[in-house]
């Protein structure tokens, strides 16, 4: 494993980034260049979201962005997995696993009493609402794990398995508090079919099943996949950037040619843009009671202000069916997303004591 | 020859597809087929498919079939509306094989 120069600190967990030795001489110990303000993938999404301003002809193919994020998912996974399998790398699993599920299943509640006092949002979009804000958007992550690699700061490698930890019980705190209180009509609950939703998610799956495949592989599997899951992982982010990019336009275009025309409320962008705050100070809070290196402590407290727009809508269109799609995709999607892409991920990683 | 028969076509949530179709096999239609939707408006407004989750993308569902399967359809509306298509539609169409439908 090559040193990282500029990240001396002393609790680094094994799970040193491996950046290529010329790449850690150029970018670590905080180089103020534009790279480490402005990463390559954030150019790429702000390129996405102005060229679908202006309504460029640019276009990427729905099943490219879709196997993006399944790429993404793997290298994540397998990353994560190897750098487990180090020794002395679990040192500090179970806090960062048991804080992890609780913020996932605790922060849907203030999301939900936010909504509930400062939106006309319906119960059960409400609830739906408040269940992505619960759990987290696996892009965010791969996005600050990213720029963690660009400036040289170590992060825990089980941090992954945290994530796909926290991808799910957000989803029933959502589905008690649509159920409580709620009216008599409530339509009946296809419970099979949910809890497979819930518990066998695509994301989910791919993330651990990937996660073990890197922990069984070892060294010599990370070796054989680092051209993959390492050399490939910033240029597919910006690429699937770049998507998102378009999407979040895509879809505040849609929101806005809705039936009542004026697209979302003020109250529900405000939402979406204080919801991440809290969450975030939250995981950060959590990160450290967790004893987490202070890498680690930025992820959580991304995880903790990111929001789910793949495992949770989902769930949600299964288990709250009248609840507005539309809504919940597009708060997570194209308010949330480039809050915390733009916004979120440099104030986590300054707050953390990392990013210069 | 033309065989006259009725052509049921919903416009549904992909999500919930599986329901719609369950229920015309149980009742008894020989077949039916799906299309994807790009986008559509009605009275939520525009709607486009092609988020990550899929949640926003709709099907189109066609059914060919005779007149009690068509009737069996309708006096289970209520089951059908469960689904919470988007449109159903039911035409009278022709078809060149009367043994397939």
């Amino acid at each position: 494993m090559p040193p990282c120069r500029g990240a001396e600190r002393p609790r680094s967990p094994p799970a040193c980034p491996r950046v290529p030795a010329r790449a850690a001489i150029t970018y670590c110990g905080g180089v103020s260049t534009l790279v480490a303000l402005l990463p390559p993938p954030v150019m790429f999404f702000a390129l996405g979201f102005g060229a679908g301003a202006v309504r460029a002809d640019l276009h990427v193919p729905e099943a490219l962005a879709k196997t993006l994020s399944l790429y993404l998912m793997v290298a994540i996974g397998l990353k994560g997995g190897a750098a487990l399998a180090m020794p002395g790398a679990a040192e500090g699993l179970w806090a960062a696993l048991g804080v992890g599920v609780a913020l996932s299943f605790l922060l849907p509640l203030p999301a939900f009493l936010l909504l509930r006092l400062t939106s006309r949002l319906d119960r059960e979009t409400a609830a739906a609402v408040s269940g992505h804000y619960g759990s987290v958007s696996v892009v965010t992550f791969a996005a600050a794990s990213g720029t963690l690699v660009t400036l040289g700061v170590p992060q825990e490698g089980f941090m992954p398995a945290v994530l796909a930890a926290m991808e799910t019980p957000a989803i029933l705190t959502a589905i008690l508090l649509a159920r409580l209180g709620g009216g008599a009509d409530k339509p009946k609950l296809r419970t099979g079919k949910l809890a497979r939703e819930v518990l066998l998610n695509g994301p989910v799956v791919l993330l651990m099943g990937s996660f073990l495949i890197g922990y069984l592989a070892g060294e010599p599997g990370r070796r054989q996949l680092a051209p993959f899951t390492e050399a490939l992982f910033p240029g597919a982010l910006c690429l699937f950037l770049l998507e998102m990019g378009l999407m979040a336009v895509r879809q505040l275009r849609a929101s806005g040619a809705s039936s009542k025309g004026a697209g979302l409320p003020w109250a529900l962008i405000g939402f979406g843009l204080v919801m991440p705050l809290i969450g975030g100070a939250a995981g950060l809070l959590a990160g450290g009671w967790a004893g987490l290196s202070p890498g680690g402590v930025a992820l959580m407290a991304v995880l903790g202000g990111s929001a789910s727009y793949i495992a949770v809508p989902a769930a949600m269109r299964l288990a709250l069916p009248r609840a507005d799609a539309g809504i919940y995709v597009t708060l997570s999607v194209a308010v949330t997303f480039p809050f915390n892409i733009l916004v979120g991920i440099p104030l986590w990683l300054r707050m953390a004591g990392v990013g210069g | 020859m033309i065989h006259a028969r009725r052509r049921i076509e919903i416009v549904v949530e992909a999500v919930r597809a599986e329901e719609v179709t369950d229920l015309l096999d149980r009742l008894g239609a020989t077949g039916w087929t799906m299309l994807p939707v790009l986008a559509g408006r009605g009275r939520q407004g525009v709607r486009r498919g092609g988020d990550l989750s899929g949640v926003l993308d709709n099907v189109v569902i066609i059914c060919i079939c005779g007149e009690k399967v068509a009737e069996r359809v309708m006096e289970a509306q209520e089951e059908l509306l469960g689904a919470r298509p988007a449109i159903v539609n039911i035409t009278d169409c022709g078809v060149l094989r009367a043994e397939h439908f």
